[in-house]
């Protein structure tokens, strides 16, 4: 079974760790303690007849640190951006949180855009279609939930599931032809140095 | 308060008091909260009460002149259901006159007086901006209100969420006051601001405060020194002090992300660039943890972080950040922080702590990466797990630091083993201790069949065979603990590729020795007991040999009923003295009528002789009763 790292961000008490914690225990907790530096939790997912164990990272909203930050993003096959529809504010700090991601991983990372808080409809600020926009602009995936009563909690995680799942796939995919042609070469001639065939596969793993 | 005054008595030196937190002497103080303000550096040096008072009253003071200062942001405080917003004006101006009144309830009596020349002079202040009518002004006060108005919504939130699962915070009350010293804390520390984490700092303070303040008794210097009137002012200060050397933890860039929000991925500036230095502070202090404290207390574990990339700030930046405070009971915390503050270095002493934590359930950690981390974020320990941890936590500190001592005078000698026995007096203890252990078994310790040794104790530890390899294991101890010497006397790298890893019976037998230390100084005690109650035995029996011989009748001074008086007493000092010997009594319950007893001592040359036997009697006696 593969593991694939998960990195929770955004703005703080906008309901990071309550998603997880839904997804996980699927319990809400009004005051849940305030999460300090990283939080940690796993868990294993079923998705399209694969198993998927998902690392989930919680990150801290409060944490601004240069020097933490790469180590909850590095590795990460997916960045999870959490605001609060019910603050504007945590909806222009997506802009903070996606450039820390870039500035250390590019484009080669998944960006799922989450708007949470869905049950609280009447103080809404931030419209389901200015996610839409912002999403799009980027191309990111985006999900409106609600970790109070559940609402697209499970999708989210099942939607990560899959983006994560077609990843990995089309990676293999670009590593796959190369190994073709090398053990085609193999069959043709004997003389070739298992060596480098050892390189090339490393270089294509990593 | 009779433990006020034995504690500060004129004895009193503070790193003698600190010494002796550290010794476990106040487990279950009543005046923890003055403890601590002693050992932070709250109080004055000079422990006369007059000194402590008024050197409360001066920060009551100034705390109450804060609370003044930023009375209109603290009236925006409130723990009702309805959210702040900043549109709704008149709710706002509502909330600020209901809180006010209660500010001004709590700060009854004297400050009243005061509270109104203030609040004027401030209504004046506004009513001229208000006259110059500048449009700048107001925006900019507008926008301080709107900070303001965030900062209450980010401490009410985190207030809010704080121990949700302790009903002792559930009060409004301790709410307020909480987010009150949370706010001015900020407001006085602009740079560092709020960050999340500090109320959970705030929160054991507060938490011993309540508890202790309202148990107090009726004496001066309880009135004074815990007035329930001051809670919130007395917290402040214990929460600033215990920030001064916490701030470093909460350092990040927040502030310059604040002020330069448009161009934060433009160029560095010379003012990130210092952060960035600055920052690394905390990371340096978890990695000092990782890949000095542990790996010298504990190579084995470290080899296995290592390989599995483990970083160090992953788990001990929250347990540094938060000194523990989630990780731990709530009274077995206030224990923890008595060791941490009465440490000169806190930081320190939260290493070597967060090191015996990990060494705990060191058995738990062989495992990969995601459960290891999974195991870490969510410690917990029982209450006797973690008196141990502390006591093992002081082993450590102490052995750190009398070898910091002693390697100034023996820097030559101390790359083997062996030379720690000579290098210092204050080794002596565990180093006697070292020694009996390898005499025992006749062994003669070299360093080159330790290698040897201690690879195959690491097998057989493994194995769990531990009763068939006594000897062996003897032996093992030993020379953990010379490893630890040598780690400590400044060979800090290479040297522990040859040490074995210690286990939870290191922890014991460093435990035990600081239990013979105690016992030792306690059997002292007992010594001079035992000397003292031979002297009344002594004197009793002359006095009723005296009486029963007549010679107390050829005297010259004799009265009769006098001496028969004394002779009664004397019997009934000698049961006493059984009384005390059988633990009946307490030997201080004693000392009041010892002096009447002093004075036949000096008439008596016939009977000493008689006296010698008869205390040496006494004393075989008393020392097999001691020895029972």
């Amino acid at each position: 079974m593969e593991n694939f790292k998960i990195c929770f961000m955004g703005d703080q008490s906008v309901g990071k760790t309550s998603i997880i914690n839904r997804f996980i225990y699927d319990d809400f907790n009004i005051n849940s303690q305030s999460t300090v530096g990283v939080d940690f939790l796993s868990k294993t997912i079923f998705v399209e007849n694969e198993s998927v164990r998902l690392h989930l990272w919680d990150t801290a909203g409060q944490e601004r640190f240069r020097c933490l930050i790469p180590s909850y993003v590095r590795n990460s096959s997916l960045v999870v951006i959490v605001f609060d529809i019910t603050n504007k504010t945590s909806f222009k700090s997506i802009e903070f949180w996606m450039d820390t991601v870039q500035n250390e991983r590019g484009d080669d990372v998944i960006v799922f855009l989450v708007g949470n808080k869905t049950d609280l409809e009447d103080e809404r600020q931030v419209s389901l279609e200015k996610l839409e926009k912002e999403a799009n602009k980027n191309g990111f995936l985006y999900l409106e939930t609600s970790a109070k009563t559940g609402h697209n909690v499970k999708q989210l995680f099942r939607k990560i599931g899959i983006s994560i799942l077609k990843q990995n796939k089309k990676r293999k995919e670009l590593i796959k032809p190369e190994l073709d042609e090398n053990t085609s070469l193999m069959n043709i001639s004997l003389n070739i140095d298992p060596n480098k065939l050892k390189q090339k596969e490393e270089s294509g793993c990593c | 308060m009779e433990e006020y005054h034995r504690t500060f008595n004129s004895k009193y030196n503070l790193s003698d008091l600190r010494q002796r937190i550290q010794q476990a002497e106040f487990k279950r103080t009543k005046i923890r909260s003055i403890l601590w303000r002693v050992c932070l550096g709250c109080l004055t040096k000079n422990a006369h009460p007059d000194e402590f008072y008024r050197a409360t009253q001066t920060s009551r003071d100034h705390y109450i002149r804060l609370l003044k200062a930023y009375q209109s942001s603290l009236a925006l405080i409130t723990f009702d259901t309805s959210s702040l917003s900043i549109s709704k004006n008149n709710k706002e101006k509502e909330q600020k006159e209901k809180t006010v009144s209660i500010e001004k309830k709590k700060e009854k009596g004297k400050e009243k007086g005061k509270e109104k020349g203030k609040e004027k002079g401030k209504e004046k202040g506004k009513e001229k901006g208000k006259e110059k009518g500048k449009e700048k002004e107001k925006e900019k006060e507008k926008e301080k209100d709107t900070k303001d108005l965030q900062l209450i919504k980010t401490i009410t939130l985190n207030v809010d969420r704080t121990f949700p699962n302790e009903e002792f915070f559930s009060s409004k009350l301790i709410k307020i006051q909480m987010a009150n010293i949370l706010f001015i804390y900020s407001k006085e520390n602009p740079i560092l601001g709020y960050k999340q984490g500090m109320s959970e700092l705030l929160a054991p303070v507060i938490y011993l405060t309540h508890k202790e303040y309202k148990k107090r008794l009726g004496d001066d210097i309880s009135k004074i020194l815990l007035d329930e009137k001051y809670i919130e002012h007395d917290s402040y200060l214990i929460f600033e002090h215990i920030m001064k050397f916490t701030k470093i933890l909460f350092h990040d860039e927040e502030f310059i992300f604040k002020s330069e929000k448009k161009n934060y991925f433009g160029n560095k500036s010379i003012k990130q660039k210092e952060e960035e230095e600055n920052s690394e502070g905390i990371i340096e202090i978890c990695e000092k943890v990782q890949h000095v404290f542990l790996k010298n207390s504990d190579p084995e574990l470290y080899e296995h972080f290592e390989s599995i990339k483990l970083e160090p700030q992953l788990y001990s930046l929250p347990w540094y950040r938060l000194l523990l405070s989630r990780e731990f009971e709530l009274k077995d915390l206030l224990i923890i922080w008595d060791y941490l503050f009465a440490d000169p270095n806190p930081l320190d002493f939260l290493g070597y702590l967060i090191v015996t934590m990990l060494m705990n359930i060191r058995e738990e950690l062989f495992v990969d990466y995601t459960s290891v981390l999974q195991r870490l974020f969510h410690y917990s320990s029982t209450e006797e797990q973690t008196v141990r941890m502390i006591g093992f936590a002081v082993v450590i500190k102490t052995l750190i630091e009398k070898n910091h001592s002693s390697q100034n005078t023996n820097k030559s000698n101390q790359n083997s083993n062996n030379n720690n026995r000579n290098s210092n007096d204050n080794n002596e203890d565990l180093n006697s201790l070292n020694n009996k252990l390898s005499n025992k078994n006749g062994n003669n310790n070299n360093n080159n069949n330790n290698n040897n040794n201690n690879n195959k104790n690491k097998n057989k530890n493994k194995n769990k065979n531990k009763n068939n390899n006594f000897t062996k294991f003897e032996k093992y101890r030993k020379k953990d603990l010379n490893s630890k010497y040598t780690y400590v006397s400044g060979n800090v790298r290479g040297f522990f590729s040859d040490r074995s890893q210690p286990t939870k019976i290191d922890l014991e037998l460093e435990q035990k020795v600081i239990e013979i230390r105690e016992l030792k100084s306690k059997l002292t005690k007992m010594e001079e007991i035992e000397y003292k109650l031979a002297e009344i035995i002594d004197n009793a029996i002359e006095r009723i040999q005296d009486n029963c011989f007549g010679t107390s009748r050829d005297n010259e001074n004799f009265q009769f009923g006098e001496d028969e008086k004394k002779f009664y007493l004397s019997i009934s000092r000698v049961k006493q003295v059984k009384d005390v010997l059988l633990k009946r009594l307490n030997f201080s319950d004693l000392t009041e009528i010892q002096s009447f007893l002093q004075t036949p001592q000096k008439k008596n040359n016939n009977n000493k002789s008689v006296n010698e036997k008869t205390n040496n009697k006494k004393k075989e006696s008393k020392t097999e009763l001691l020895n029972k």
